[in-house]
């Protein structure tokens, strides 16, 4: 029998990348095909976790669960769906994640109101880890229905097709939220704008 | 049903061009790759990757250069005084006993190993791929406590074997269990247990051998470590491999 072990492990002078490319397994079709989609997808499903509310530290946590989710379910997804199956996942993950938060925030109440704290100058108001926690604020305030339809248009660039399909709801209905959504987030941007603006000025 | 324009495209103000800005540009870090992958199992590399990743890794092998340097240099200036005061005494017959002794002579041998490390880790490195190398940092928990730590954390691991050397022997074994061969990866765990008793990378090895134990044949064994496992890690992002492995 012939049995291959590593050089690492017996202490043998390692050698080249040319030899250790020889030496690498061929990856099976499901591992290729789960890498393919850790590749092209790992941003957008994070992206998508932590806009739909999931909290920052456990965003790498509810990465891997979403990839191991559809990885168990594997055989069952179509190659042409991976997006949305990942999709659907994810905002599953991040609506559990926010349940979580909901709980936590029921114990110290307090949170939600600790974040926005003026007076913060235009400079801060640019600064991409503050427009981090002000787009959280605003998400936040924004019901479910509202945020996701808003997330996957606005920030993911989703058709009002595609949103409608992933969501399982009618595209009028897509259409309506995100017409809510839109003016809910500006209306709240815009008081955001101006009550700071108000404190830098005083 | 025509889409509309999306807010980007006119926003109202620079806060909210700001803030669909901050939303669009969220990516996921390299290191959160590599944790989906180590989940995933699937850790080895593709061969397409390896080239490009010879060049990721190279300012990784600078940094690991300059902290054993860092080292040497602290380990010989502590050495160097107390060789002077007590080596010549102990040992040597004081007409023998050198007027100023060389610095070189006197280094201990281990920060000497510890120097010669950096090119074993240029030889590893194009074999291994950035995530693995990334995923093998410790979590944050871990991260923070070693800090707390200060200098002697840091000298410590600068001694410790490279992260590399732990995937490797890891790749190993999954390697083996790749090509059906479960007393192989078997093996090669035990020589991880062996090799690095303390090993950053042990969950993985754990779970890699309830794999090989289950594939052997040996699933008592491999349901009682599965069981264990999930007792002490429920919510760990491993337990549905370990379940699937044991057939949980």
């Amino acid at each position: 029998m012939l049995v291959i072990v590593h050089p690492t492990v017996l202490r043998l002078p390692v050698p080249g990348p040319a030899a250790n490319l020889n030496r690498v397994t061929q990856p099976s079709e499901r591992d290729t095909r789960l890498r393919a989609m850790v590749d092209r997808y790992l941003d957008f499903v994070a992206r998508v976790l932590r806009n739909a509310g999931t909290p920052e530290a456990e965003v790498d946590d509810d990465v891997q669960r979403t990839f191991i989710a559809v990885a168990n379910r594997l055989d069952d997804v179509r190659p042409d769906a991976e997006k949305s199956f990942l999709l659907q996942t994810a905002l599953r993950m991040a609506a559990h994640a926010r349940r979580t938060l909901a709980r936590r925030r029921e114990v110290h109440d307090s949170d939600a109101q600790l974040r926005i704290q003026g007076p913060l100058s235009p400079e801060q108001m640019l600064d991409q880890k503050r427009s981090r926690e002000l787009l959280d604020e605003v998400l936040e305030q924004m019901t479910v229905e509202l945020r996701t339809v808003f997330v996957l248009y606005e920030l993911e660039e989703l058709s009002m097709t595609e949103i409608a399909a992933a969501l399982r709801i009618p595209q009028g209905t897509v259409a309506s939220r995100l017409r809510r959504a839109r003016a809910d987030f500006r209306d709240r941007v815009r008081a955001l704008s101006g009550s700071t603006h108000a404190e830098v000025g005083s | 049903m025509n889409d509309p324009a999306r807010l980007l495209s006119t926003p109202e103000s620079e806060l909210e061009r700001a803030l669909l800005e901050a939303g669009r540009s969220y990516t996921a870090s390299n290191s959160t790759r590599a944790k989906t992958l180590l989940a995933l199992g699937l850790t080895a590399v593709a061969p397409s990757v390896a080239p490009a990743a010879t060049a990721t890794l190279q300012p990784l092998a600078k940094a690991a250069f300059y902290k054993v340097a860092v080292s040497v240099l602290l380990i010989g200036a502590v050495a160097v005084p107390v060789w002077r005061y007590l080596g010549p005494r102990a040992s040597t017959p004081i007409a023998q006993r050198p007027v100023a002794p060389a610095a070189v002579p006197v280094l201990p041998a281990p920060p000497t190993e510890v120097a010669l490390k950096p090119a074993e880790a240029q030889a590893e490195i194009p074999a291994l791929d950035n995530a693995r190398v990334e995923s093998a940092e410790p979590p944050a928990s871990t991260g923070a406590r070693g800090g707390s730590r200060g200098t002697r954390s840091e000298t410590r691991s600068s001694v410790a074997p490279p992260l590399t050397a732990e995937l490797a022997a890891l790749d190993a074994a999954r390697t083996s269990l790749g090509h059906a061969d479960p007393a192989g990866a078997l093996a090669a765990l035990d020589g991880y247990a062996r090799e690095f008793p303390r090993g950053r990378l042990k969950l993985e090895a754990e779970v890699l051998r309830i794999g090989a134990l289950a594939k052997s044949g040996q699933t008592d064994a491999a349901r009682k470590r599965a069981e264990a496992f999930l007792k002490l890690h429920p919510d760990s992002v491993l337990a549905s491999r370990v379940r699937s492995y044991a057939g949980l």
